[in-house]
């Protein structure tokens, strides 16, 4: 018997596998994501180094230059108590990111372990779940972040939270179902009546055949990350003043839409192409890993 | 069928009682002693007592939930801390505003969805298909305040044709549902699509071309028809979800609806009224999800397999 | 369900304009005496053409008067509410017992036909005007007036502005129809001044408060020239003309029903759409347009600028002396020395209005240019002294700490002009080295906050016609549920705001206010900032808007020009 055992694992251990050597490559061989690609890398980049690049310090007012429009001393202008609009979009970038990525992290982590043990132990624990899930699905994202602002009190990070708890149900019900998929294949079902442990085919089996859907629905939901902390900051519920977040400035720009353009033009335009590049490489990444969801 | 419709209600009521816990625990979830979040630091014992007591906040809390349950199915949903007025007349004055906006967004997202995905998938693989997707992508990637403000920048203040907002009327509506419409429509014409070219692919319609009926007929007579299936059970999934939409349009174009107030409420700290809103909307949200299903599978009975597959586990 | 008691929402801010404006800054007139001497600062009005080029055209009737303005009151029961909006919206429904010039500043008799104080300044007996009517058909005699005021000083009424106005009112008393005793604690001068006030103190029916009972904040009834017609929540709350309207206020020159069929005001919080509402004409009256939007108006004929000085500091910072950090009064002045006040009304106003170095604007009665000289002027490295001098030091991160507690801070603020000045304030406090922690709330939760002394700092801003304001601000009875938020409890300012309010001699009363200013700013309570320009903003077809400095515009003599 055990010698059969590996011989059978190694065919669903070998094929994600297979799947992520290429994964790379044909990711770079299809133009769309291989912009999508560059220009992540670059705002991470700009995520990293763009502070030590900012001409100004985001905070700091200039009372000579308010409202400035852009010029040499201040590429894209100033805000309306004189703070320079392209060192705040620089810092700016990099609060964005971080917070994407945290509040993903809790969606990710959170939403993979109920929807994975949801789907795994099945019976009651399965149905109280889900039924949880149904109930957190009713109330749209928006007003769902919205509740937990109100009751943790509005701040970046508090959004953050929000914004990624937000995110669980609908990644719970996705990760479930993946996992009910490979949980009834074939090769599972053999390893079982080997009696693999369930601890190994959690592991070993199923955690690295869900992996790429995760992986593409990560990748979407850290687009909608960036949406969802952007709005609540826009409806002041998010970063506080002074940080530089590209929602905050975005609604600080509104204020002055007759008089200064850049103020809300750049912020936008900073999101929009980062959550596009974001979007179209997880709509590249579903083609490749996951032709059939789409 | 009868045995789904009766399924899809138990697990809407099971639903609904659960919204109706999270909005209960709302305000107990709020870090702190609510009643010294309420009367401050100088309040005094007795001035503490006594508001517990008339809040009901002394009780056990199933007790609470109890009374709660008993008051949200008299209408009761508490009393507005900022006004003072009842929380559901606060609530049904600023729904209308809100259902007009998501009717107007909705009605454009199906126009300029179906449109989109329909061409689309007729000029699949063309120039054209490539912008069409291309703008479905953009429209989940744009932020919709700022897609608003743009609107703003353009039609009021460089063009000067339309107001910003400020009223509830005809001209007002133009810029928030355009903008509500744009971003709705992308899971419409991308579903579409995907329909269209699976449609489009199967026998019958090569059979049909083959008899040589004009292209029109087969798109919009045979195609069309059933590939729309799948698109009108989204377009019900996204009236409730419009309604989460608008929270923020209405922000943007100052728009008096239940997304305004909601916003207001929270920043006022007016725990009742935010508590209010989310039972009201996900009692909607809940409602239509329920009734678009069932409609669904009267319209077409194949659904039940499908969605007892899914929609109950 | 909550008691109303601890909403508090009084007098104006920035974004709420308020119940007085004044056209005419330096000296106003303390209540029952002769004008003050006209010297002070000069003010504006753009509009010294208008009244003439209106006197030549003959008002006409009809039409609708909209008025846009920012803020929506909580309701309009104006003994239970304690927003300046909804003063300034009530008093269209109300008529004051006496009134004040807007020229002379002198008070004139309205509902009172005649009015005499005892000796003692203590006993105030008015004789009332007979004829008028309430908006539901019943007589209004000195009787309603008794009641009226009975209620506001009934604590189970919790009347906060109307009960404040009254504080030193005793008992009232209506022997007849036509008599009405009001019996004060001590003299109190500024009561002609609150009596002026066709808002807070209006006659209200006693008859229809019982019978609309809970709703009456919705559907309000007094003697105004305007009858409530309607509220829609969220949106707007509409006047009809008030026909049998035959007892105007002697300073307008239509002495019958206004001109318009309707009064309404339109609530627009974003400041964009309301100049768009302005544009467009969907409204007549923009009030409270922002300092950087009005030069387009200014040269538009089309539209005529009514602009101001407050009547009041527009943005000061509270300091909370309940704080260990603020009870040093080194760190109160270091907080004066570090924030430049110039900037600020710069970037927040574009320099429309005056810096305040002390508790009273030159618009105020009892406002001393001394101030300029001995206020605390902005002196960062002053400012840094005195922290060390209080003890603190500087940590690694260059903040000062002190027992190894850095100086963090709250300040607590609202969204507009609000939000820019507390980044300002942030920015500029970030130099020194103190951290501050920027809470946006909504008014209503600001004023709730402060109120509940949850707090280190709050920007603050008030209107009023008179400098007794101070006494509710700083007095230590207003301490615990009042507005002074700073919590200032000291016997000598105490003495202070009490002979104020006491003296009735004009001159003598001058003196106490110069005295009570000099004190403020050597106590550093406060970081005063600015006092603002405030502008509203007419759209042609509607002739002959007043201002006055009590009531801001008047709609009396206003009609549609169609």
């Amino acid at each position: 018997m055990s010698q059969v055992n590996p011989a059978v694992l190694s065919a669903p251990q070998q094929k994600p596998h297979a799947r992520e050597d290429g994964l790379l490559r044909k990711l770079w061989n299809n133009p769309k994501s291989r912009y999508s690609m560059l220009i992540l890398l670059l705002v991470i980049a700009v995520g990293i180094a763009g502070p030590w690049f900012a001409p100004h310090d985001p905070t700091k007012p200039y009372y000579e230059a308010l409202l400035a429009e852009p010029s040499a001393e201040h590429l894209l202008g100033t805000d309306s108590i004189g703070r320079d609009v392209f060192s705040r979009l620089l810092h700016g970038t990099r609060v964005t990111l971080m917070v994407a990525v945290m509040a993903v992290s809790i969606t990710f982590i959170t939403g993979t372990f109920i929807g994975v043990t949801s789907a795994f132990v099945g019976g009651v624990v399965d149905s109280v779940l889900m039924r949880i899930m149904d109930i957190l699905l009713a109330i749209p994202n928006i007003i769902m972040a919205m509740a937990i602002v109100a009751i943790l009190g509005p701040s970046l990070t508090n959004a953050m939270i929000a914004v990624g708890i937000a995110g669980i149900p609908k990644y719970a019900r996705l990760t479930r179902g993946s996992t009910l998929g490979v949980k009834s294949s074939g090769y599972v079902e053999a390893s079982r009546a080997m009696g693999t442990s369930q601890a190994r085919i959690l592991l070993f089996q199923i955690m690295p055949n869900i992996m790429s859907t995760l992986l593409v629905y990560t990748t979407l939901q850290i687009g909608i990350a960036i949406l969802d902390t952007a709005a609540l900051s826009f409806i002041g519920l998010g970063a506080q003043p002074p940080t530089p977040e590209w929602g905050t400035m975005l609604s600080e720009g509104k204020e002055y839409i007759t008089d200064a353009w850049w103020l809300a033009t750049f912020p936008g335009l900073s999101i929009s192409i980062v959550v596009f590049s974001v979007n179209i490489l997880g709509d590249a990444l579903r083609d490749i890993l996951d032709p059939k969801s789409n | 069928m009868k045995q789904y419709i009766l399924q899809r209600l138990a697990s809407g009521l099971i639903v609904l009682l659960g919204i109706s816990i999270f909005s209960f625990a709302l305000i107990h979830l709020i870090p702190g002693d609510p009643i010294r979040i309420m009367l401050g630091e100088n309040a005094t014992a007795e001035q503490v007592h006594a508001l517990r007591e008339q809040l009901g906040l002394n009780q056990p809390l199933v007790t609470q939930y109890f009374q709660y349950i008993a008051g949200v199915l008299q209408g009761d949903l508490g009393t507005s801390f900022k006004t003072g007025r009842p929380v559901l007349s606060e609530i049904l004055e600023r729904f209308p505003a809100t259902v007009k906006l998501a009717a107007s967004g909705m009605f454009l997202a199906i126009c300029i969805g179906i449109t989109m995905g329909v061409l689309a998938a007729r000029f699949k693989d063309t120039f054209i298909d490539f912008s069409a997707m291309s703008i479905a992508t953009l429209g989940v990637s744009v932020p919709s305040f700022w897609l608003g403000i743009l609107l703003i920048m353009l039609f009021t203040v460089k063009l000067g044709w339309l107001p910003i907002a400020g009223g509830t009327g005809f001209r007002d509506l133009i810029l928030p549902a355009v903008t509500l419409g744009v971003l709705a429509s992308t899971v419409i014409s991308r579903l579409t699509r995907a329909g269209m070219v699976e449609v489009l692919s199967f026998d019958y319609i090569r059979t049909a071309r083959a008899k040589g009926l004009g292209e029109r007929a087969v798109l919009f007579v045979h195609a069309f028809r059933n590939a729309m299936i799948p698109v009108v059970t989204i377009i019900g999934l996204q009236i409730a979800s419009l309604l989460g939409g608008t929270v923020i349009i209405e922000r943007v174009f100052d728009w008096p609806g239940l997304g305004s107030l909601a916003i207001s409420s929270i920043a006022s700290r007016d725990f009742p009224l935010v508590q209010g809103i989310i039972l009201f909307i996900g009692v909607i949200f809940v409602l239509v999800n329920m009734l678009v299903d069932i409609v669904y599978s009267l319209i077409d009975p194949r659904i039940e397999v499908g969605q007892t597959k899914e929609g109950t586990s | 369900m909550v008691p109303k008691a601890h909403l508090k929402k009084l007098f104006s801010t920035a974004t709420m304009v308020s119940l007085s404006l004044s056209l005419i800054a330096g000296c106003s007139t303390p209540p029952a005496s002769t004008p003050a001497s006209e010297s002070g600062t000069p003010t504006t009005s753009t509009s010294t053409e208008a009244p003439a080029a209106t006197a030549n055209l003959q008002p006409k009737k009809g039409g609708t008067i909209t008025i846009g303005i920012a803020n929506e009151p909580d309701q309009l029961d104006i003994h239970k509410t304690g927003m300046a909006v909804a003063n300034q919206i009530a008093g269209n429904l109300g008529a004051s017992l006496v009134t004040q010039d807007p020229d002379t500043l002198e008070f004139k008799p309205y509902l009172a036909e005649s009015w005499e104080v005892s000796e003692d300044g203590k006993t105030w007996t008015f004789k009332i005007r007979t004829g008028v009517k309430f908006h539901d058909g019943t007589d209004m005699t000195a009787k309603s007036i008794a009641e009226t005021y009975q209620r506001a000083l009934d604590p189970a009424t919790a009347a906060k502005v109307a009960g404040s106005n009254l504080s030193e009112v005793e008992s009232v008393e209506a022997p007849d129809d036509t008599t009405l005793v009001l019996h004060l604690k001590q003299p109190f001068a500024p009561l002609l001044q609150f009596l002026s006030d066709p808002g807070w103190l209006q006659p209200l029916s006693l008859q229809a408060i019982a019978q609309a009972g809970d709703k009456y904040g919705r559907q309000p009834v007094g003697v105004g020239p305007w009858k409530f017609e309607k509220w829609e929540n969220g949106q707007s709350i509409s006047f009809t003309r008030n026909e049998e309207f035959a007892w105007a206020d002697p300073i307008f020159q239509n002495q019958g029903a206004p001109y318009a069929d309707r009064l309404v005001y339109r609530f627009i919080s974003e400041n964009q759409t309301l100049l768009a509402a302005l544009d467009s004409g969907s409204i007549d009256i923009a009030r409270g347009v922002v300092a950087k939007d009005v030069a387009k108006y200014r040269d538009n004929p089309q539209f005529e600028v009514k602009e101001m000085l407050r009547n009041g500091l527009g943005l000061f910072v509270m300091l909370n002396t309940r704080r260990p950090a603020f009870q040093e009064i080194e760190v109160r002045q270091a907080l004066n020395k570090a924030i430049n006040k110039e900037a600020i009304m710069k970037a927040v106003i574009q320099g429309e209005g005056v810096v305040s170095y002390g508790p009273l604007p030159p618009s105020l009665f009892g406002y001393d240019e001394g101030v300029m000289d001995y206020g605390l002027k902005y002196q960062v490295e002053e400012a840094k002294a005195l922290l060390e001098k209080a003890g603190y030091t500087k940590n690694a991160q260059g903040l000062y700490e002190k027992g190894g507690k850095p100086l963090k801070l709250d300040l607590l603020t609202q969204t507009g002009t609000w939000a820019q000045a507390s980044q300002l304030i942030q920015a500029m406090l970030k130099d020194i080295g103190v951290e501050v922690n920027i809470v946006t709330l909504e008014w209503g939760a600001l004023v709730d906050t402060a109120t509940k002394g949850s707090f280190d700092m709050t920007l603050m801003g008030y209107t009023l016609n008179d400098p007794d304001v101070l006494y509710l601000f700083l007095h230590s009875s207003q301490a615990d549920n009042g507005l002074n938020f700073s919590y200032v409890k000291d016997a000598k300012m105490d003495e202070l705001l009490v002979k104020g309010r006491t003296t009735v001699d004009s001159a003598a009363r001058k003196d106490v206010y110069k005295e009570i200013q000099k004190y403020v700013v050597d106590q550093a309570w406060w970081v005063p900032i600015y006092t603002e320009k405030q502008f509203n903003v007419v759209r042609k077809p509607v002739e002959g808007v007043g201002i006055h400095p009590l009531r801001g515009l008047m709609y009396h003599d206003s009609w549609v020009n169609q």
